[in-house]
């Protein structure tokens, strides 16, 4: 009859082993764009920041207010806090469709 | 079988992300809790699934999978009671979203 299919299988892998083949690059040429990884920290500290600071947001706000920031600093950290969700966002939504 | 545990939750994931989406304008058009815990509960569910698939990706082996699915449980455990916590004793996220970008 010949071999058995899983006789086969048993002289492939030995075989496969033996011959000490590199293993083709994966992680290395990932492309590094993980639109995933940006607000998932920002979502967790926000998080443990609420059961850990002592006041109420209000509070921590009304400091952030006195600090008299010019408006075209709070325009670019809000930018900057916009910027990782919207882009997250609109490639969620190309993954999507 | 396992094959269609795969499939759903990619269903799932998928239903999610959607469902969030249609959060994003009703935190918008109408602020309250419903919406707040729809939105930890959504937020956390999300993030738990996305950084899941990141580790499967990127965590190889038996053993720092499981411990890195293991902090990943904690991670998002802690996530969601922080943000139930915000919503219940504290303003809520929509209420401090529409705060903060009064600034």
């Amino acid at each position: 009859m010949g071999t058995t299919a899983r006789e086969e299988m048993q002289r492939f892998w030995e075989r496969n082993e033996r011959s000490n083949r590199p293993l083709s690059p994966h992680v290395s040429i990932y492309k590094c764009t993980p639109e995933c990884s940006l607000p998932i920290p920002g979502v967790s500290l926000f998080s443990l920041a609420a059961f850990l600071l002592p006041e109420h947001f209000p509070h921590y706000l009304a400091q952030v207010r006195d600090l008299s920031l010019g408006p075209a600093l709070i325009f670019s950290a809000k930018f900057a806090l916009v910027l990782p969700f919207s882009y997250h966002t609109w490639n969620g939504i190309r993954h999507l469709v | 079988g396992s094959s269609k545990a795969a499939s759903l939750h990619w269903t799932g994931e998928r239903a999610v992300s959607v469902l969030l989406l249609g959060l994003l304008p009703a935190a918008y058009l109408c602020p309250g809790p419903a919406v707040d815990y729809s939105l930890a509960a959504a937020l956390t569910l999300h993030g738990h699934w996305g950084l899941g698939q990141v580790i499967t990706d990127y965590v190889h082996g038996d053993v720092p999978n499981k411990v890195a699915n293991v902090g990943l449980y904690v991670l998002s455990g802690l996530t969601f009671a922080g943000l139930c916590h915000f919503n219940y004793h504290d303003v809520g996220i929509c209420k401090a979203v529409a705060m903060l970008w009064s600034l």
